[in-house]
């Protein structure tokens, strides 16, 4: 009877065991740092250059009327220095809104490439799970084992440069 | 004597199979061209939007044009030089035209179709090898007056001097500013050109 009993105890503990074994083998997790993936994405470093140059050129106009502004206040002109005032200020304004715009706009689009590019990614992996990295506590330790960041930059950089 | 004719058979096969392209029939050709699989039709995912990248070989163009024997090798010669491609776009999530996607007025209608019919062309361009970019030499919207719910854009670029048609890797790009997908990219690579094959006579 004893023998029997151990026999089917030690029979259930091992059958446990194995599947608990395979069953966290099978469930695949990978971290990424989002912060990483998203500097590094090329079509963000692109999107980023083109706004860089609208930006400048906005900067230029504004120095230019700063310029005549120290002129106007040089020779004391009020007309011209209320008019340039407002116009530096405008401009100014332009600037920040450019600049928010721009940020919002390469936000949403290289997001919206990098969710379906990720989940390419995870499919050909064979990864049940990919946790996002970003800085701010939702990992709060991970060994290489696990980081996938480096293979995941490649591949959506090689997806996005090639095409499907 | 008998195994140097052997070694001889095998390199002489395999020689033939490196250099010989396949033959197909007129209906197998246009297949392998649209043949994902083949290299030169690509296509990008962004949201739910579809982007397809139809690389369209000089034969290719003549073939869908039904043209004589005669207007073939004329029209051969007037492709010489270039590249042709077909860029494609349509929502999986919707049966509206592109066209007139999450719109509600004719006026924005009318800016849409304006920008796709003269200012799109700006938005184009191709990466020829590694390092010359060509704007295009010809550019047409096919307008489909909202049939279909498939928009297409036909586009052609001038090869850099003595390419009669394209021997390297090409890297078509567009701006997608009308749906805010950003820049996509395709690359058709130099080996899908060399392995496209010739039509049966």
């Amino acid at each position: 009877m004893w023998r029997i009993l151990i026999v089917s105890l030690i029979t259930s503990v091992s059958i446990t065991l194995s599947y608990s074994l395979y069953y966290s083998r099978d469930k695949k997790i990978a971290v990424v740092d989002a912060v990483k993936l998203f500097n590094e994405y090329n079509m963000k470093i692109e999107m980023e250059g083109k706004e860089k140059k609208i930006l400048v050129l906005i900067s230029k106009q504004m120095d230019s009327i700063n310029n005549q502004l120290k002129i106007a206040k040089t020779i004391n002109s009020e007309t011209a220095i209320q008019q340039l005032s407002y116009s530096a200020s405008e401009m100014k304004n332009d600037i920040e809104r450019e600049y928010e715009n721009s940020n919002k706009l390469i936000n949403e689009q290289v997001w919206k490439r990098l969710n379906t590019s990720i989940e390419q990614f995870g499919k050909q992996k064979g990864v049940h799970l990919i946790i996002g990295a970003n800085g701010m506590g939702t990992v709060l330790y991970n060994d290489s084992y696990y980081d996938l960041t480096s293979e995941a930059v490649k591949f959506v950089n090689r997806e996005y440069e090639e095409g499907n | 004597m008998k195994k140097a004719i052997e070694i001889t058979m095998v390199i002489i096969l395999l020689v033939s199979n490196v250099s010989c392209r396949k033959t197909l029939a007129k209906g197998e050709y246009v297949q392998y061209v649209k043949d994902k699989n083949n290299g030169l039709n690509k296509m990008v995912k962004v949201g739910p939007w579809d982007y397809c990248f139809q690389y369209k070989p000089h034969d290719y163009v003549i073939l869908l044009e039904e043209l004589t024997s005669l207007e073939k090798e004329k029209r051969g010669k007037e492709l010489e030089g270039t590249a042709w491609f077909n860029i494609s776009f349509h929502n999986r999530e919707s049966a509206v035209s592109a066209l007139r996607y999450e719109l509600t007025s004719k006026d924005g209608y009318d800016k849409r179709l304006d920008y796709f019919l003269n200012h799109a062309v700006d938005d184009v361009k191709l990466i020829y090898g590694t390092s010359d970019t060509l704007l295009p030499i010809a550019y047409a919207f096919e307008n489909n007056y909202s049939l279909t719910p498939q928009e297409t854009i036909v586009v052609g670029f001038r090869l850099p001097i003595g390419e009669k048609a394209p021997t390297k890797d090409m890297q078509i790009v567009y701006d997608d500013k009308v749906y805010k997908s950003g820049i996509i990219k395709a690359k058709i690579a130099q080996e899908s050109i060399e392995n496209i094959p010739k039509i049966a006579l």
